[in-house]
């Protein structure tokens, strides 16, 4: 879990880094913004897939059950 | 009844029929005893007529009741009671004890949260931080309420795995319940707990400042998440929690805040790069057809140029032309005037060599042969009269078609005649 929240948090801030860069320049040059939008296309889909839609499962904790084996 | 009971037998009976009877009742303390091993012991008195009832509370279940027990203090106690074998006497085994009235449930409260504020419960420093994207989620609350469903539909869909367990919520009952709950959590695996539960009033949220319950929870090996609804004065649970919300849906957002945070953090990223991709894109494109514009200008204003130039270049080449052909045609007559010069001194070379011809056929010593002439060689030299000659002399005889060799036999010259 905490590996991946690592590599999720990671590939956030690389994003943000290539966000930052296109924001910050006034003239891009188109062939290094390329390689920059798909590398921030890659994250993307990687970081898309680790926060799309799965259902939650639930499990009911018994208290006795679990005093019986205290 | 034939057959008398024993006074055990008869106890028993009893007992059986006072478990049956879980009940609460209410009055004041007098004569309390605390023992040693912690269990306390005290009277009931009903307020109106004085009749009294003998109390035990177990050392654990006061401890758990977070009330302090003090002689005339107007308590309700929960619980049974039977008769105590030894003595005879019958005593109330409280289960929970509470206090009577807002007011001194108020005071109660009051006069805990300041000695828990004091022993640093409630520090923002001793708060942890809830995981930006837990998975595993403990949560405690009653099945029965809407608190459960509150906090499930609010908390999305990002693959939870969340334990639920069910617990009373409502009263001095609930502290147990609670406590347990919380104990069978601390066996699990998980990122962070949650307590919820709807609001209420003071009284019906009471346990959920109790003390022991709050120690339970700060302890807590995860942060804790309290969902508690209130009225005026946060829980003394919400208070210790690592965050506190007055809802279960506010707590079940905190839960997945990281994860709408970072679907919200991706789109804004994936706008700001769309956006300025796509003007970098534009500007480029506007670059180029600037470009394009201006060589398309170069290129008119070439042909303009070429176009303005093709007439003079035209007349030049026709001049140019002119001039060749003039130049060709002057070359011709002057040719044909050579080749005319050499054809009049070819011909006169052609008479002269004709003429020259003549005279050589005609000189022809061959020709003379064949019209009878002999030439006469003596010693390879042509003998040309009889001065050369003497008698016997051999000689060769020429002819057109043939040598003949004669021998001289006689000379005659001819007299007179010279040569």
């Amino acid at each position: 879990m905490a590996k991946k929240d690592e590599n999720l948090n990671k590939k956030l801030e690389k994003l943000s880094e290539i966000a930052v860069w296109f924001e910050e320049r006034e003239d891009i040059d188109i062939e290094e913004g390329l390689q920059k939008v798909k590398e921030a296309a890659k994250i993307i889909k990687e970081s898309k897939n680790r926060l799309k839609e799965i259902e939650n499962e639930f499990e009911e904790v018994k208290k006795e059950l679990e005093e019986i084996e205290e | 009844m034939e057959n008398p009971l024993s006074v055990a037998d008869y106890i028993t009976l009893i007992n059986q029929v006072l478990s049956r009877i879980d009940i609460k009742i209410v009055g004041e303390v007098s004569e309390l005893k605390i023992a040693a091993s912690g269990h306390v012991y005290f009277s009931l008195k009903d307020e109106k007529t004085g009749d009294i009832i003998n109390c035990a509370v177990w050392n654990s279940v006061y401890r758990m009741c977070g009330v302090k027990l003090e002689d005339g203090l107007k308590i309700i106690v929960s619980g049974k009671a039977d008769i105590y074998r030894a003595r005879g006497t019958l005593t109330f085994k409280v289960r929970t004890v509470e206090h009577v009235g807002e007011g001194a449930l108020k005071k109660a409260y009051l006069k805990l949260r300041e000695k828990m504020e004091k022993e640093g419960f409630f520090d923002e420093e001793s708060k942890r931080e809830i995981p930006r994207y837990p998975q595993k989620i403990g949560v405690i609350t009653s099945k029965k309420g809407a608190a459960i469903h509150d906090f499930i539909n609010n908390l999305g869909k990002f693959g939870f795995k969340v334990y639920v367990c069910d617990s009373r919520v409502e009263g001095q009952e609930a502290v147990e319940d609670l406590i347990k709950s919380v104990k069978v959590m601390r066996k699990r695996d998980l990122d962070v707990l949650v307590v919820i539960r709807g609001g209420g009033s003071l009284q019906s949220l009471m346990a959920f400042d109790n003390e022991m319950l709050v120690r339970e929870l700060k302890d807590f090996p995860v942060p804790v998440v309290a969902g508690i609804g209130h009225h005026e004065d946060v829980t003394l649970c919400g208070l210790a929690a690592d965050a506190s919300f007055s809802t279960p849906t506010a707590a079940a957002s905190k839960i997945s805040e990281g994860y709408q945070k970072a679907r919200d953090f991706i789109l804004k990223c994936e706008r700001v790069i769309e956006r300025n991709y796509e003007n970098a894109l534009k500007n480029g494109k506007n670059f180029l057809d600037n470009k394009n514009k201006k060589v398309s200008e170069y290129f008119e204003e070439f042909v303009k140029e070429c176009r303005k130039n093709e007439e003079e270049i035209k007349r030049i080449i026709a001049t140019a032309k002119y001039r060749i052909r003039l130049k060709r045609d002057r070359s011709v007559n002057d040719f044909k005037k050579i080749i005319s010069g050499f054809s009049s001194s070819l011909t006169t070379t052609e008479n002269k060599i004709e003429n020259f011809k003549q005279v050589v056929d005609g000189n022809n010593p061959e020709r003379q042969l064949s019209l009878g002439y002999v030439i006469a060689k003596k010693n390879e030299q042509i003998v040309k009269g009889v001065k050369g000659l003497k008698e016997g002399d051999n000689i060769e005889m020429n002819f057109f078609d043939g040598t003949a060799y004669s021998f001289i036999k006689k000379i005659n010259k001819k007299y007179g005649k010279k040569r």
